[in-house]
């Protein structure tokens, strides 16, 4: 297999923006991709394009937008991880030698999706979906358990969010902008006990892309002194749930991990930055230990110690986060790669973790009856 | 007249003493699943037998949804209880008030309405803390 390089990162604003349309949003982001990557449109070779609530050609309908056409173009869903699996796609294609260059992006119009405002459900002939289940609900279930199990209170799922809106507040591609307190957050209107309003991901309208290349393709046309390469990049499913012990745990999250790891051929401690799926609070503390960021039980000192906040000893969401930077389904896993890219070349402006050489994206899926979730994400980008 | 329908055939039957929450057990390798698999989830065999998981089960944790769905208001339980043979299993919880319940409580299977299609009334399991199911009333 060959190196694969992030070759170019964009993204829309994230925000309510319901007069915009899946072209708009999306070739805002192909575009400013593009630009990143010093190319023009028409060298695209291959393009992979995600989007959940979905009509038809995703990607034909945004890559028009900015003049291509003709290409290979494949659209993918894969619930939240969906963007990163096209990410995966295109890296895969690449990597394979298929060819040199493409795009992969997510894009979402959540407020004009069938489900706006509402609490997101399975597909409407689950059986727990019919009983109640909604991913609110499935973390609200985890959190309640990381109560018993780990001694976690609601203060510390509460910060959480503080600390994503912490590093939210300077992402100007945020959708909230905006600082709260622990107490501002545990006020906030109840969702599913213990999660309140200001501990889920926002309804939120936006897109996210990126260039990949191989290495020959980079040193023809990067004008950079040197480029961030993908390391790992794995994409599993999940397990049936009756294998899970408990809930606190989500052992596709643990595979996805270990198979990157060994992937890169490094480990947790060598990461400096992570970007992960925050669509509710309380579930960082769970991907800490799932991901290797502290042993087994410790996820809640992690969080106090403070080692993940902005100037600790791994930073973790510090583009916000789906809590604050905003969370269209599909784009997320395909912005939050951008995110450590953008990091890694040191171009994170106030946002960003000093020095950082390494750093992992993970994103996580779906939701069905008998199954533990639908599919885990995960690449390690380095420079 | 309100008619009602069963959300899903094969969840549970009538015990003589209240529902009872059916499973399916394989017959070559022993698994229980629920709901009742097609097809065995660990050795793939077609075997499936129908297997009580009893009418009571230990909670493992719940939580109250404060907004309202397609098919329930706002205030509506769910949770996973632990039945026989440590299947755990989701539904909604009915709950006397809505105090939080503790994990481990003891609760019953009943039957109830989950929501209305037209003049049909669909139905399904739910679960009860048992010390209220006992009271009768609540």
């Amino acid at each position: 297999m060959k190196p694969v390089v992030i070759l170019g990162v964009g993204q829309s604003p994230f925000g309510k923006f319901p007069g915009r349309s899946i072209a708009a949003l999306g070739g805002a982001a192909a575009r400013a991709a593009v630009a990143d990557a010093g190319i023009q449109p028409s060298q695209l070779q291959i393009a992979y394009s995600s989007r959940l609530y979905a009509d038809m050609i995703t990607g034909q309908t945004v890559l028009k937008e900015i003049g291509v056409t003709r290409i290979e173009m494949v659209n993918v869903e894969n619930a939240c991880a969906g963007g990163a699996t096209a990410v995966r796609s295109l890296y895969k294609d690449i990597a394979a030698g298929y060819c040199d260059v493409g795009i992969a992006l997510g894009v979402e119009s959540m407020t004009t999706s069938p489900i706006a405002g509402k609490l997101i459900p399975p597909a409407k002939d689950d059986l727990d979906g019919q009983l109640g289940m909604s991913m609110p609900v499935m973390f609200a279930l985890q959190a309640k358990r990381l109560m018993e199990t780990h001694g976690a209170t609601a203060g510390d799922f509460a910060q959480v969010s503080v600390k994503a809106h912490e590093f939210g507040a300077v992402n100007p591609m945020a959708q909230y902008r905006k600082r709260f307190t622990v107490e501002e957050v545990l006020g906030s209107r109840m969702i599913a006990d213990p999660i309140t309003l200001l501990q889920c991901c926002p309804n939120t309208d936006g897109a996210a892309a990126v260039v990949l290349c191989s290495p020959e393709f980079a040193a023809r046309h990067s004008g950079r002194r040197s480029d961030v390469q993908i390391r790992a990049s794995v994409l599993v499913s999940g397990d049936y749930a009756y294998k899970k012990p408990d809930l606190t745990s989500m052992e596709l999250g643990t595979r996805a991990a270990r198979l990157a790891y060994e992937q890169a051929g490094i480990g947790p401690e060598d990461l400096d930055v992570v970007e992960l799926h925050d669509a509710f609070a309380s579930e960082e503390l769970v991907h800490y230990e799932d991901l290797g960021l502290c042993k087994r039980g410790e996820a809640v000192s992690l969080l106090r110690s403070g080692a993940t906040s902005i100037g600790g000893r791994i930073p973790v969401n510090p583009s916000g986060g789906l809590l604050s930077l905003g969370h269209p389904l599909s784009a997320s896993g395909v912005r939050n790669i951008c995110e450590i890219a953008q990091q890694l070349r040191g171009e994170a402006g106030e946002r960003q973790v000093p020095g950082a050489k390494v750093g992992l994206a993970q994103m996580l899926g779906g939701v069905a009856t008998g199954l533990e979730t639908g599919a885990a994400t995960i690449h390690i980008m380095a420079i | 007249m309100t008619q009602t329908v069963t959300l899903r055939e094969g969840l549970y039957r009538e015990g003589s003493e209240g529902p009872i929450l059916t499973g399916g057990r394989c017959s070559r390798c022993g698994f229980i699943g629920f709901p009742r698999p097609q097809t065995c989830l660990e050795c793939g065999s077609d075997a499936l037998e129908s297997a009580d998981l009893g009418s009571r089960g230990e909670l493992l944790c719940e939580t109250t949804v404060h907004m309202r769905t397609d098919k329930y208001a706002a205030g509506y339980s769910v949770g996973y209880v632990t039945m026989a043979h440590g299947v755990r299993v989701f539904g909604q919880v009915r709950k006397p008030d809505a105090t939080s319940l503790a994990a481990g409580e003891s609760m019953t299977v009943e039957v109830a309405r989950m929501w209305e299609e037209g003049d049909k009334e669909v139905l399904c399991y739910c679960f009860r803390p048992t010390a209220a199911a006992a009271g009768g009333a609540a």
